[in-house]
């Protein structure tokens, strides 16, 4: 065998057939010898490669709202309604369905009382805390979660609310910005029903 | 093709979220979201370094990581356990990133023909040198950023034989080419980065 026809050989050497044949070449030629031992060192450090890249947290939140537009009524005829951004599984939050009238009432009361009690903002809306995302609404909502049942994770409703009100903050430009887009009107109502759920969940835990 | 590599385990991900992999697969068939979240957790970093080194662009790999596991979800219900869940999602994910690939290559351009960025080049004649060999010194960095640099049809052969484990015959049948074409083209992808990684200054010290 020579280098040319070594050469021809070469894919399959790699691989670890045909090298019985190329051996005899192999001992006499350094040039081949060298290339093969290369693309054999190639090929090995290949199949150490580890899958060790991670997709940046974005990644899931994007699969998450593609989820729940697409399979979110597959979701619903078999699990209570929940939102996969929130990961719950599904009967973490069963509600009492009196809580979520104790909720609307509490969410209307709080609108009435911010009404005759809260100065009117020049633009007539609730004020909302540019650092924290929730409405003066909001925070009452919690202030009465707290006092009901203290260190029952007032915090984390916040970081909740924060996250939704973003969401709906953000479904609301888009359906500004085109107001037939089906999709960002749907997407906002999704975000104010994950809203509602977060408030009816935090009053059934703090009635508990 | 080979066993998967650098993930979670079914024990860590019965840990982090009290279910087992075959648990969450019967989860996700009926639409359990903290299953399909586990599901992504499990096989995040396999699929996204998948689509990561075949396409070498993270923006894609990010868009394609997502789409793999849109495709997951419309099809789960179809997993038979035929083959490990793994393998089927790689397969699906391997799919989904052909496509893409046959989608941005020019449409009269055969997809044999986008696989071989040099048809008119015959075997070229190949020297290895002593003193340049590669042999211990290619790194992990090294190797992923030849690989990245890699034409598009080299790359695609080269992660899926080499890195990933398919047979050529898998690659045949999932590109549309033949076994002989899928050989050949691993074998001038190994060439090439032989001629990166030995340009990079992998080889440059001498070797004793």
């Amino acid at each position: 065998m020579n280098c040319t026809e070594l050469q021809n050989a070469l894919p399959d050497c790699v691989d670890g057939a045909g090298a019985a044949e190329a051996e005899g070449h192999l001992k006499s030629c350094v040039a081949c010898a060298g290339l093969l031992a290369d693309l054999k060192e190639i090929a090995g450090q290949a199949r150490l490669l580890a899958a060790s890249d991670e997709p940046g947290q974005h990644v899931w939140a994007r699969i998450a709202e593609s989820l729940e537009l697409e399979g979110l009524g597959r979701a619903q005829a078999l699990t209570p309604r929940r939102s996969l951004w929130w990961g719950a599984g599904q009967n973490r939050w069963a509600v009492p369905v009196w809580a979520g009238a104790v909720a609307a009432l509490l969410l209307l009361a709080f609108g009435v009382s911010t009404l005759r009690q809260a100065p009117a903002t020049p633009s007539g809306v609730a004020v909302v805390h540019p650092a924290a995302l929730v409405d003066d609404d909001d925070m009452k909502f919690l202030a009465a979660v707290e006092q009901r049942a203290p260190s029952k994770g007032a915090a984390r409703y916040k970081a909740h609310l924060e996250a939704v009100n973003a969401s709906i903050r953000d479904a609301k430009r888009s359906v500004e910005q085109d107001p037939r887009n089906e999709l960002a009107r749907e997407r906002l109502i999704q975000a104010y029903d994950q809203k509602s759920a977060l408030y009816e969940m935090a009053m059934a835990r703090s009635m508990q | 093709m080979r066993p998967e590599k650098g993930h979670l385990t079914p024990a860590k991900i019965t840990a982090v979220s009290g279910l087992s992999e075959a648990e969450a697969i019967d989860g996700a068939k009926k639409g359990d979201a903290r299953s399909f979240e586990a599901l992504y957790d499990l096989h995040k970093r396999r699929v996204y370094s998948l689509c990561l080194r075949m396409t070498g662009n993270v923006a894609e790999a990010e868009d394609l990581t997502q789409e793999a596991f849109l495709q997951l979800y419309r099809k789960v219900a179809t997993f038979r356990g035929e083959s490990a869940f793994s393998t089927w999602l790689h397969r699906l994910s391997v799919n989904v990133v052909l496509m893409h690939l046959r989608k941005k290559s020019l449409p009269e351009v055969s997809l044999e023909q986008t696989l071989d960025p040099e048809p008119d080049e015959g075997p070229k004649r190949q020297f290895g040198t002593a003193d340049l060999s590669l042999k211990g010194a290619i790194d992990r960095l090294n190797l992923e950023r030849a690989i990245a640099s890699l034409s598009p049809g080299y790359r695609t052969i080269f992660v899926l034989h080499d890195v990933e484990g398919y047979e050529h015959n898998e690659i045949a049948e999932m590109m549309g080419c033949s076994i002989g074409n899928s050989k050949s083209q691993l074998h001038k992808a190994r060439l090439k980065l032989r001629e990166i990684l030995r340009l990079d200054g992998a080889g440059k010290s001498p070797r004793h």
